[in-house]
């Protein structure tokens, strides 16, 4: 039940992803939840058998899933890394291509030495006692847990500069990624005692086996299914506003120009400007122009001022500060800092 | 070369692509110019006739001297005009006046060419100015770029 639920919610990531991202260029996250979405397919009971019976119904299915995840969480890995500004030698090594090569080899090779008998659709529960199932296991386990430590670093930065709206994607991945690395050290520790007999300790850790799958799997979902809604939401939110601001300044570029024509009407019209944000500039620079030329007669209500104040805090973005944090703008540099030019 | 062929060729010739920073820019300005730029505030400039800034180009250094503005942006469109005609490359002849008038106090031998940001009358004017406006949405994509995290998650 759990795997199908988990099943479900990826390949409803997979579609989130494919309608919101349709028109952007890496496609890493994609990747990954797509080959991760098969994956874990392959592990629902049904599929499983269906799968197995396909390949000789030697187990041949729970390589062929592993190996998908692993692939899948190394796209994720190489996401991470790219959208990542801390990228330690050591940290590009665990998750880069001979990462990869090694936990697909180690896993094929520990496999094929497993005494694997007919399709199981409780393999680990059946087989885990014999030390190659317990090493299988702790090298899918032990590269899942280096690659969400990657992405729950990555997540951690982002919550810290994150603001407003953009603080849901990053704490869903937090959460996600915190799961999904305390059942890592879960399985692993499972592995462990099952390998050593100690099965009464082994049924308590996999008790929370089930609770920290589900928990994983719907926070990393919903984290990479909201972080382009987010992302889409705020674009069509500041488009809007530069609109908005556009249809209020109206009335006041056009008595600024009637005094004091500016460079749209030595031109031809702002009409002609396709850009809202650069159009929004012109007229700005318009009405200021107007506004501090001492050969004309050109006054605005305080109500106006705020109005333009409000305009070009929105092209400089909040506070002067743009999405990113950077400054809006540099300011030109004053006579008293001449020397540092 | 038409007006929105010049604006172009100018922007594309920084070779900074289509979004940076002031400091690019300014970085960019002073290596075309292989010299000192200085960018100095005179908050009496805009006093009488409405001059925004000036470029002054002297034998050693060119200086753009701007007026204040409550307006970080106005402000810094003064200074992406001068930018403009320098890039424009409108000093680079003799399209420039030596105006004594409006710095009687700078000896002659210091000042050679001259352009300044007041009325958009001339096709120089119009072309800096617009180059202005290029240059001021290169500087407010670089604001609103977005982070590397949000090209990959978001």
């Amino acid at each position: 039940m759990i795997q199908t639920l988990i099943a479900t919610l990826l390949w409803v990531l997979v579609a989130s992803l494919l309608i919101f991202r349709r028109r952007r260029t890496d496609r890493s996250i994609t990747y990954a939840a797509l080959t991760i979405a098969v994956a874990m397919t392959l592990n629902v009971d049904a599929v499983y058998v269906a799968v197995d019976g396909l390949l000789g119904s030697t187990n041949h299915a729970m390589l062929l899933s592993d190996g998908l995840l692993i692939i899948g969480l190394f796209f994720l890995g190489r996401a991470a890394m790219k959208a990542g500004e801390y990228r330690p030698r050591l940290v590009r090594a665990a998750v880069g291509r001979p990462a990869l090569f090694n936990a697909l080899v180690g896993t094929t090779m520990a496999f094929f030495l497993i005494d694997r008998g007919a399709t199981t659709v409780t393999f680990m529960r059946d087989l885990g006692a014999q030390p190659w199932v317990a090493a299988y296991s702790i090298i899918v386990f032990t590269y899942c847990g280096i690659i969400l430590g990657a992405m729950l670093t990555l997540a951690m930065r982002q919550f810290r500069i994150g603001k407003g709206a953009q603080l849901v994607p990053a704490l869903l991945l937090l959460m996600g990624s915190s799961s999904g690395i305390a059942l890592s050290v879960a399985v692993i520790t499972m592995d462990l005692a099952h390998v050593t007999g100690n099965l009464q300790f082994m049924r308590s850790v996999g008790a929370a086996y089930g609770p920290l799958s589900l928990l994983a799997f719907l926070f990393l979902c919903a984290g990479f299914a909201v972080q382009p809604m987010v992302r889409n939401l705020q674009e069509r939110a500041r488009r809007a506003r530069t609109a908005e601001m556009l249809q209020r300044l109206d009335s006041l570029w056009h008595r600024a120009v009637r005094v004091r024509p500016g460079l749209s009407k030595a031109q031809s019209s702002t009409a002609q400007i396709e850009d809202h944000e650069s159009r929004l500039h012109r007229e700005i620079v318009e009405i200021r122009d107007a506004m501090i030329d001492p050969r004309t007669a050109f006054e605005v209500t305080n109500a106006e001022e705020t109005l333009l104040e409000q305009a070009e805090r929105h092209l400089l973005g909040s506070s002067g500060a743009g999405a990113n944090g950077k400054p809006a703008v540099v300011a030109p540099r004053s006579l008293d800092e001449r020397d540092r030019t | 070369m038409d007006l929105d062929q010049a604006v172009t060729t100018a922007v594309t010739e920084l070779a900074l692509g289509s979004v940076f920073t002031f400091e690019d820019l300014l970085g960019a300005v002073r290596q075309r110019r292989r010299r000192r730029l200085r960018v100095v505030e005179l908050s009496a400039l805009g006093d009488n006739d409405g001059v925004c800034a000036i470029w002054l180009t002297t034998g050693a250094e060119d200086v753009i001297l701007h007026a204040h503005s409550d307006s970080v942006l106005h402000q810094q469109q003064f200074v992406l005009h001068e930018f403009a005609h320098i890039l424009l490359g409108h000093c680079d002849g003799d399209e420039c006046s030596v105006t004594d008038a409006l710095l009687p106090d700078i000896p002659p031998h210091t000042r050679t060419r001259l352009l300044r940001r007041q009325d958009f009358d001339t096709e120089t004017e119009i072309a800096a100015e617009s180059l202005a406006d290029r240059l001021a949405a290169g500087i407010r994509g670089s604001v609103f770029a977005e982070s590397r995290y949000s090209e990959i998650f978001g």
